[in-house]
């Protein structure tokens, strides 16, 4: 049975499932094959710089380490925020009432980098959210799918009676002047020199 | 940063620096002291002390068990646990030999799971610096109506590297900050192809937005492969 999260604005409750909206599900998806010469299907690995030892997917291990280079177990450390103090959980959208909130706006949306979208089913109060979003557009609210010590930025809003929620991370974007150039960083979408997957 | 040649709405090209913005974590992991830890990636076996290597050598489970329990196949004495850095992929065959010469094929597949089609593999080569800058496609997309149509998964922003090239980028962010819309910009000879930003990468239609505030100017290209769609 999906989980049911509790939309909270201006105090009146939207009750809702949320249903991820994966591309595949969308357009369909393709898979990669190479093969031989003879037609055998070939799979990759990962040749190490010593240029003998071959890795294939669950070959290795992230482990973490001490000051000393000694392993240490996860449980053993805490979440703290940069100035040192602990970090809080965050709780997951479908444990905790969620509040809705009008501050941002579309532009807010734009300098969203989305990580997931999801399509809301409604169970209760769907006329309320449309009126909402008649008004708004867009409502803003914290989201995390799992209890965590970060939450995503995300967007409520509609195509007529369809309802999406998406989340990401809103981006601070900087204005160029003429007397100051930007440093931007340059992320290579796609590497090729490692297949990090595999690890 | 990287470079992308693009033309403004007057078909005026010139090479533009683009980039964008990595988010940092505010949360970090470390002991109850504030001592910091540090990651590393280990190796835990060679692709031939994995499961199916040892299965064919062994033929069956049963035999596989009895060469576990005697020896230690799975370990690599001198190598399991060292570090790794860096590596390349590469392409091997059933007896984990490089394979040098290999048929690429993609199988495509319908929502349902369904298999369309096979073909054969295209490199897909990289289109933003190229004899064809990209375009302005001349179709405006007003910011409030595009908002909740596409999913916008990826954004860079443009900015200048002297002069001349502000006064380019400050114009384009002007025009479409003026007319509160997105443009739709295309690659190639006829400017009506998604933008491939390295080589084999993922191909992307691609809208400009353009903010001004005062006498600076924020240029957003946004990119999307998903058109916002119910499933249910």
């Amino acid at each position: 049975m999906p989980k049911e999260a509790v939309l909270n604005f201006h105090g009146n409750f939207v009750k809702t499932n949320l249903i991820k909206v994966d591309r595949n599900k969308v357009y369909g998806w393709s898979e990669e094959i190479y093969t031989d010469k003879s037609g055998n299907v070939c799979t990759w690995a990962t040749l190490l710089n010593d240029g003998v030892s071959l890795i294939s997917s669950g070959g290795t291990a992230l482990k973490t380490f001490n000051n000393l280079g000694k392993e240490t177990s996860k449980s053993d450390l805490v979440a703290v925020y940069d100035n040192g103090e602990l970090a809080n959980l965050i709780s997951s959208v479908f444990d905790a009432e969620t509040t809705l909130s009008n501050e941002k706006t579309i532009e807010d949306l734009m300098n969203l980098e989305v990580k997931s979208v999801y399509q809301l089913a409604i169970l209760e109060n769907k006329d309320l959210l449309k009126t909402w979003l008649n008004q708004f557009n867009v409502l803003y609210l914290t989201f995390n799918y799992r209890t965590d010590y970060e939450s995503d930025d995300a967007f409520l809003l509609n195509q007529g009676e369809l309802f999406f929620i998406i989340t990401g991370v809103i981006k601070e974007f900087q204005y160029a002047s003429l007397q100051a150039t930007l440093e931007l960083e340059s992320d290579a979408e796609e590497s090729d020199e490692i297949d990090f997957n595999m690890f | 940063m990287r470079k992308i040649k693009i033309s403004n709405s007057q078909n005026r090209d010139a090479d533009i620096v683009y980039g964008g913005i990595t988010h940092k974590s505010k949360i970090k992991f470390v002991y109850p002291d504030r001592t910091i830890t540090s990651n590393a990636k280990l190796l835990k076996s060679k692709m031939g002390q994995q499961y199916p290597a040892l299965f064919k050598l062994c033929g069956n489970d049963e035999a596989l068990v009895d060469m576990l329990t005697n020896e230690n196949p799975e370990i690599d004495f001198e190598l399991t646990g060292s570090f790794i850095k860096g590596g390349q992929r590469i392409l091997v065959d059933e007896n984990m030999n490089p394979v040098f010469e290999a048929i690429a094929n993609e199988i495509i597949y319908n929502p349902d799971g369904s298999q369309k089609e096979i073909k054969s593999l295209s490199a897909r080569e990289s289109n933003i610096v190229s004899d064809h800058p990209i375009r302005w496609t001349g179709k405006y997309l007003p910011v409030d109506q595009a908002y909740n149509k596409f999913i916008f998964a990826k954004k860079y922003q443009l900015t200048h590297s002297n002069g001349l090239t502000f006064d380019f980028l400050f114009e384009m962010a002007k025009e479409l900050s003026e007319k509160k819309s997105l443009m739709m910009l295309g690659a190639g000879a006829k400017g009506n192809e998604p933008l491939i930003f390295q080589d084999n990468g993922k191909p992307y239609r691609a809208f400009l937005e353009g903010r001004i505030k005062g006498d600076s100017y924020l240029l957003l290209l946004h990119l999307t492969n998903l058109e916002l769609k119910g499933i249910l």
